[in-house]
């Protein structure tokens, strides 16, 4: 019995050797999704705001952070303290600050535009500043608030998200190798219910309430007049603010998970770790700043194996080469102009759609007479309309 | 009025009775067939006109993919496409017989060594002093060109560093044996070199077969099977190659940034010197293109969140742990740019540090350049006295060295590179397999998604890519077989842009998932109440015909 055990135990453990011997992931990029307008809702941006905040101040560069922000809170008229969001009453931090960057606002936070933003299915000319680009070495964070129910967020009040968009949005990112981990988050009413339908590997879901609970807010400020965080957030922040003091923090998802107290929260907080590989207990030992920072590996150049004499002759024969080069280009030889061909055929074979341009542009050139010549005819029958019309009425 | 409820009970009887005798008058034949008729067109409208428009308009536009063949590259063939390597010999002072002894000789060292197992080998011929001149389109991986040397004791193999030339050193004697063996010992020799100059490649190519899911793994001396040190260190390296590149690209964009504390240096000579030293790299590398911009930054200090370097009084310098490198640069701060162009982006570092905190170096190895795995790299210029406010060309020469050797590094090549021409040629050999599997295992993803997600449109555009992607693989299958590596390349690169954009097609963007609850919401009200009167009616007139049909 044992034997077999162990057995089983060793196979399983095969074909992860490669696995394990990965190096680790190589890029953070994370999603910060509020869903809600309006002012009362104030509190779901200072949510992600606050999640922003903390990812920026971990380390992850403003190009990888992807923050969507349906409404602006701190332009609002009702704002009482203009240009500013804060996310607790004692308003000792002002979460916009002058160095914020956000990638979607206002109507353009749709559902679709969510989807499309996971899977990468953009038009040509959507700027690589509000893509998602992330390869198989990422590990990708996905934070989300708002207002949902049972297997549901809703968008803007006009659109909702279910469980099963999402899952498909994910194995998609998987199917293209678009992360390597992810770690999903949720804060909004029954927010478990949202990860339920999720079924591509290598993802740790947590959310702040299970089904028919509802998530509270933390607090309200009197004087901003609304609430202004959540309490999940609130906790999940207060445990990243406090215990993850710099970049070398070695805590835990376990340790953050640990945090999580349902007397404080007032609702039962949920995690999933049967996607992961490795299940619970690897899924735990994950680091806090593999998610949450931009922990890059580095590699000291070891100069013990790398003969530097070596390399500087290589490159003085390279530059000599090239000097060589310039002066028969500069004479002209036929080789050079081959070559240039040669480069034009590449392009050509790179960029088949510059002949329709030409094209296109052709056609529209020839179209110009023709549209003159039916522009000027429709005028000439309109006056002679009035004319033929006036003469008409007279009689 | 008030109503006596007996009287009212009597009032409705006799209503019933005068129901029960008086029938309606009978129908006219004209108003039946008129009646049967308006049922029937409203039916014709339903059936022949509502019900197509309703289905056409609901439904999702699939286009036709080959699923099959794109599982096929997806599960094994790209693993098929075999990469030969091409000797080419020159030896003008040796006869043809001599030279194809040489040959077995090289062949029968190098396959006892179980390097050249996964790469096919061939030799040509291309100069001797009698034999006739072979010589293949194919691109020449490694010449091999003979010198008489009669002074030499024994053969010597040696590779030039500036170009793909394996030179070999030879005395007439050792041609001739007294066993009938000839030139066993040459033959060793240069299988040696060849297995030290290849073996890297050989790994490089296998690790990439390994990682590749599609593959089968049971050959490769990566597979779980051999678990051992050997293999782990071994893999390990490979996988820390893997993650330190980046992949290939037809353009890569470059910058340099300098960064420092202070306010000096406020300008520096570096166009003058990228053109000196750098640029001869990025034109020899004649597989990319390379755009390079440059900035500089005055008052920029180091991360805020990085532990600040501690002195070390014994060497007389400030360290940095090695472990605290990751937080070295502000990201939020310093104005690094993002991906911006068509490639991706290289970022390169210079920090001159503040004069109070000089010599700066890592802890350890006392270096003071780093790679920052598929980002770029960091160097620290520890200018001894003053910082000069303009930072000459002869200052910037470590600085760019540095840079152009952890270019290479990011570009692919390995650790200790010996002869730039030999890694050029191994890096278009690897990038072309590494494409081919790419692109393969984005077909093999879209075939899978178009199979599991009903829901998702398909456009014609995206069939019309698919097709063009597995015209372009073959076509690199095609051109790598036959040794023609940079049309494989190019054809690679065009496979696998054509698969992404496959499988990145805008419009592919799947439907919201409805769940069936909320499709008989949204129908019910709409046809509820005409499908009743509809259904109603034709029940009726179906009633009505029966009796008459049996009478």
């Amino acid at each position: 019995m044992r034997c077999s055990i162990l057995f089983t135990l060793l196979l399983t453990l095969l074909p992860t050797s490669l696995a394990n011997t990965k190096a680790p992931h190589t890029s953070n990029w994370a999603v910060l999704v509020s869903t809600s307008r309006f002012w009362f809702n104030y509190r779901h941006l200072a949510n992600v705001l606050s999640l922003y905040r903390t990812v920026k101040r971990l380390g992850i560069p403003d190009s990888q952070i992807l923050l969507l922000l349906p409404d602006d809170m701190a332009c609002n008229p009702r704002n009482a303290f203009p240009g500013t969001v804060y996310n607790n009453a004692d308003r000792a931090l002002d979460l916009y600050g002058d160095n914020i960057e956000v990638d979607y606002r206002g109507y353009d936070v749709t559902v679709e535009n969510f989807i499309r933003l996971l899977t990468d299915r953009w038009p040509d000319d959507v700027p690589r500043s509000k893509r998602l680009g992330s390869d198989e070495g990422s590990n990708v964070l996905v934070y989300m608030t708002g207002h949902g129910g049972n297997e549901f967020l809703k968008f803007q009040d006009s659109e909702e998200i279910g469980s099963w968009d999402l899952a498909h949005a994910f194995a998609q990112m998987w199917a293209k190798k678009r992360y390597r981990e992810l770690l999903f988050m949720i804060d909004t009413c029954q927010a478990n219910t949202m990860f339920e339908r999720f079924y591509s590997p290598n993802i740790i879901a947590t959310g702040s309430s299970g089904i028919d609970e509802s998530s509270y807010s933390h607090h309200a400020d009197t004087d901003v007049g609304v609430a202004v965080i959540d309490r999940w957030t609130y906790y999940v922040l207060e445990f990243l603010e406090t215990q993850i003091k710099d970049q070398q923090s070695k805590l835990t998802l376990g340790d953050l998970f640990n945090s999580y107290d349902e007397e404080k929260v007032r609702s039962r907080p949920g995690l999933r770790w049967d996607l992961f590989d490795g299940g619970e207990a690897a899924g735990r030992s994950r680091l806090v700043m593999d998610f949450f920072g931009n922990v890059q590996g580095v590699e000291v150049n070891d100069a013990n194996t790398f003969n530097e004499t070596e390399w500087i002759q290589g490159m003085e024969w390279l530059a000599q080469m090239f000097k060589d080069k310039e002066l028969d280009q500069r004479i002209g030889t036929q080789d050079s102009s081959q070559v240039t061909l040669t480069k034009q055929e590449t392009l050509a074979m790179a960029h088949p759609t510059n002949s329709q341009t030409h094209k296109i542009a052709k056609i529209m050139k020839g179209q110009q007479w023709e549209q003159k010549a039916v522009g000027a005819i429709a005028l000439f029958g309109v006056a002679a309309l009035w004319v033929g019309s006036s003469i008409f009425t007279r009689t | 009025m008030e109503i006596n409820p007996k009287q009212s009970a009597s009032f409705v009887a006799r209503t019933l009775q005068n129901k029960e005798s008086k029938q309606p008058p009978a129908e006219d034949t004209a108003t039946v067939k008129a009646k049967a008729r308006v049922i029937f067109s409203f039916w014709s409208v339903v059936l022949f006109l509502g019900l197509p428009l309703w289905l056409w308009t609901t439904s999702i536009h699939r286009a036709n993919l080959p699923v099959q063949e794109m599982l096929a590259w997806a599960n094994g063939k790209a693993c098929e496409v075999d990469v030969p390597l091409l000797f080419d010999i020159k030896a003008p002072k040796l006869t043809h017989s001599e030279a194809q002894d040489i040959i077995r000789g090289t062949s029968h060292a190098i396959s006892s060594s179980k390097n050249f197992d996964i790469q096919r080998v061939q030799w040509q011929l291309s100069e001797t002093l009698d034999g006739p001149r072979s010589r293949n389109s194919e691109e020449v991986a490694l010449s091999i060109e003979f010198l008489e040397d009669s002074s030499s004791s024994a053969p010597i193999a040696q590779l030039l560093l500036q170009s793909k030339t394996l030179l070999v050193q030879y005395s007439p004697a050792m041609l001739r044996s007294n066993f009938g063996v000839y030139s066993v010992d040459i033959g060793k020799v240069i299988g040696e070199k060849l297995d030290e100059i290849f073996v890297e490649e050989q790994l490089s190519i296998e690790y990439l077969l390994a990682s590749y899911s599609g593959c089968n793994k049971q050959l490769s001396r990566f597979s779980s099977t051999g678990n051992n040190a050997d293999h782990f260190e071994l893999s390990a390296k490979q996988a820390r190659r893997r993650t330190r590149s980046l992949k290939y690209a037809p353009t890569y964009h470059i910058s340099i940034s300098l960064f420092t504390p202070g306010p000096v240096p406020t300008s520096w000579d570096i166009e003058a010197a990228i053109s000196e030293y750098l640029l001869p790299l990025l034109e020899s590398y004649s597989i990319s293109n390379f755009t390079v911009d440059t900035q500089l930054q005055l008052y920029a200090p180091f991360s805020p969140s990085m532990r600040s370097p501690e002195f070390d009084w014994i060497k007389q310098q400030w360290i940095i742990r090695e472990e605290d490198l990751g937080g070295f640069m502000d990201t939020a701060n310093w104005p690094l740019s993002p991906n911006i162009g068509a490639g991706p982006t290289l970022n390169f570092i210079l920090y001159v540090p503040d004069e109070s905190l000089r010599p700066l170096v890592i802890n350890g190895s006392g270096d003071h350049s780093w790679i920052i795995p598929q980002w770029g790299g960091v160097s620290i210029l520890n200018h001894v006295g003053r910082i000069p406010t303009i930072l000459s060309k002869e200052h910037l020469r470590p600085v760019l060295l540095t840079f152009s050797r952890q270019l290479l590094s990011l570009l692919g090549a390995s650790d200790n590179p010996t002869s730039f021409p030999q890694q050029l040629q191994m890096l278009t050999r690897i990038h072309t397999l590494s494409l081919i599997l790419s692109a393969s295992s984005t077909l093999g993803s879209l075939a899978q998604l178009a199979e599991s997600l009903a829901t998702i449109p398909i456009p014609e555009e995206v069939a019309l890519r698919v097709t063009r992607a597995l015209d372009h693989l073959q076509m690199a299958q095609r051109n790598s077989h036959a040794g023609r590596f940079r049309s494989a390349l190019e054809y690679a690169r065009l496979a696998k842009a054509e698969a992404e954009k496959a499988f990145f097609e805008k419009d592919m963007v799947s439907q919201v998932y409805f769940p069936d609850e909320h499709k008989v919401a949204v129908y019910l009200p709409l046809l509820g109440p005409i499908g009743v009167t509809l259904l109603a009616s034709l029940f009726k007139e179906i009633k009505k015909r029966r009796p008459t049909k049996s009478q």
